[in-house]
């Protein structure tokens, strides 16, 4: 059990933090992405206006919004994926190793408030410490309260035993069996009583801490406005610690076998991008894990796509307004081991004479936003000014 | 190849909400007395104080006809039409916008670009009718026609309309301006794109 460190920890019923610049809804005011407002058990999760909101006493810090987030928005404080891999590692290699959720088996290897919460690197990480199989111990998702992400679980598991059968393990060693639902949970998920001598000594302790680091309102960022706020927001991209974990979990093996998938309710995208780009760096500028960097020189203009950073999150393509970057109907899983980068588009590129601003073509002179602008204005100023309706005019 | 552009979705501009609120400032401009002097543009780029190159408002200047035979009389002209952000009811920039940084404010109408959400990807200026905005490469953000909102919230009226030499351009409320047109008995023309529902008025 994760030490309480700090008296917001004990006071707060929820373990969850959210990354404001991980979530598409933040990052781009197109993106539809509810997967965790719908997913969430407790119904703990809420939008408001692009930021979400987190409900910490309705929230029972479950997970599962951990799991489903493509991009790893939530950060569950104490419970992370490292701190159940290390759970995982502590058990001696056997025949099988058996995960269970709260209302689960009790005699499981590992008790996990809901399976849902399981990521695809949590599940192949006992075959890859020398188990023989993983067994998901499941009980009737329709008795529990938390109930409501089944399908993503479903989803996490297909995943798995793709992902097994890519680096040559037999996908029937990921096992789902049914298995009897206590009514009562254990209490992984809430933390354990805590005398009040210990309580007054962690307040103790938070206090002088945050006497010491003590911030200023401005360096914590209190005082921005929205708008800079999300202009920092989308500076920050950071890679989730689970797509880092299952990456550096899937280069562990030899072996990569390429399997083909269709793009649809995906897990990473290859993309291809149309002659019709316009340079704009939209993609670029929002998405939140860098896969897709633009490099510039002076008369060039690339886009390089690192693959195994991409997670479907959709924020380009919903973002894109002349419609050039689409995912490919069908990709190799397999890219996600991998590390190499695709280019996905270049381009020679010129200085309009006009806005002095760059933009792609061969052909020297008038950039095609401003020839646009230009024909838009004229073609008003003679369709209402031009010939024969000054002589209606005056009839 | 195709030629490269951008334009906004008709089904994408269906989704935005129809944000007409109580009160709808706008501009009239009575084209009969535009001389084309450019004094609106300058007077805004001082206002705003706008680098080279970035000009919120902007007179299109046409010539149309020719004359070719000495003999005859010339058959040509010249007109004008002072062009800039129509504060539109369903504004296409804003349903544009990947970022969300362009609002159009429920009390007065106005169509605002968020400068610090602005990541200048130039969407807005694809997507615009009318082609309002405009990149200011030195901030690298859109910025366009704030109808003086920093003038007319003190009870001052917008720059071009005070230096307006021919008082071509008039501010108010759209309604009023509608009743005061329609007393004139001025023909309204209605520009363009009427999808996007523009609220600056224009009479000739």
């Amino acid at each position: 059990m994760p030490e309480l460190t700090s008296f917001s920890d004990v006071l707060s019923g929820s373990r969850v933090v959210v990354k404001d610049h991980l979530c598409s809804r933040f990052r781009a005011s197109r993106s539809s992405c509810a997967l965790c407002i719908a997913s969430c058990p407790k119904g703990a999760i809420s939008l408001d206006g692009q930021v979400l909101t987190l409900d910490s006493n309705a929230c029972n810090s479950c997970g599962v919004c951990h799991s489903i987030c493509p991009n790893g928005a939530f950060e569950i404080k104490g419970f992370d994926d490292s701190w159940y891999s290390a759970r995982i590692a502590e058990k001696a290699p056997d025949s099988s190793f058996r995960f269970s959720c709260a209302f689960g088996a009790r005699d499981a290897h590992l008790l996990v408030p809901c399976l849902s919460r399981l990521t695809e690197a949590l599940v192949l990480e006992p075959l890859a410490r020398g188990f023989g199989a993983v067994e998901i111990l499941c009980p009737d998702c329709t008795a529990c309260d938390f109930g409501g992400a089944e399908g993503h679980r479903k989803a996490v598991l297909e995943r798995a035993s793709l992902f097994a059968r890519m680096v040559g393990l037999d996908s029937g060693r990921i096992l789902l069996r049914e298995t009897p639902f206590v009514p009562t949970p254990s209490t992984l998920v809430s933390d354990p009583p805590v005398s009040r001598r210990a309580l007054f000594g962690i307040l103790g302790r938070d206090v002088l801490a945050s006497a010491r680091t003590a911030v200023s309102p401005q360096e914590a960022g209190d005082l921005l406005t929205d708008g800079e706020k999300f202009r920092k927001g989308i500076e920050k991209k950071e890679e989730s610690a689970k797509r880092v974990h299952l990456r550096s979990l899937l280069r562990s093996f030899s072996q990569r076998d390429s399997i083909q998938v269709g793009s649809q309710g995906g897990f990473l995208w290859d993309l291809a991008v149309s002659s019709r780009c316009l340079g704009c760096n939209v993609c670029e500028q929002l998405c939140p894990t860098s896969a897709i960097v633009r490099e510039e020189d002076e008369k060039t203009f690339r886009l390089v796509f690192s693959p195994d950073r991409c997670t479907a999150c959709g924020i380009c393509v919903d973002s894109y307004l002349p419609r050039a970057i689409r995912p490919k109907e069908t990709l190799d899983l397999s890219l996600l081991a991998g590390d190499g980068t695709i280019e996905l588009f270049s381009s020679s590129k010129q200085k309009c004479v006009l806005c002095r601003i760059d933009f792609l073509g061969d052909q020297e002179g008038l950039c095609n936003l401003c020839k646009t602008t230009n024909r838009k204005r004229e073609t008003f100023a003679k369709k209402w000014l031009g010939k024969g309706t000054c002589d209606a005019a005056s009839e | 190849m195709a030629e490269r552009g951008a334009t906004i979705p008709r089904e994408r501009l269906d989704e935005v909400f129809d944000n007409k609120g109580p009160k709808q400032y706008a501009l009239w401009i009575d084209l009969e007395f535009c001389v084309g002097c450019n004094a609106c543009t300058m007077a805004c780029k001082a206002e705003n104080n706008t680098p080279l190159g970035v000009d919120y408002t902007k007179v299109i200047e046409i010539e149309e006809g020719e004359f070719t035979d000495p003999k005859k009389p010339p058959q040509v002209r010249v007109y004008f039409l002072p062009m800039a952000c129509m504060h539109c009811a369903k504004p296409a920039c804003l349903a544009a916008c990947p970022v969300g940084a362009i609002t159009k404010r429920q009390e007065d109408g106005i169509v605002l670009i968020n400068k610090d959400k602005c990541i200048g990807c130039r969407y807005c200026a694809w997507a615009c009718p009318y082609g309002a905005p405009v990149y200011n490469a030195e901030a690298k953000v859109m910025e366009k026609c704030t109808l003086c909102v920093h003038r007319t919230s003190k009870g001052l009226l917008p720059a071009c309309v005070t230096t307006c030499i021919s008082r071509t351009r008039h501010f108010g409320d759209v309604n009023l301006l509608t009743g005061t047109i329609k007393e004139k008995r001025a023909r309204r023309i209605q520009l363009g794109d009427s999808q996007t529902q523009p609220s600056v008025a224009y009479t000739k």
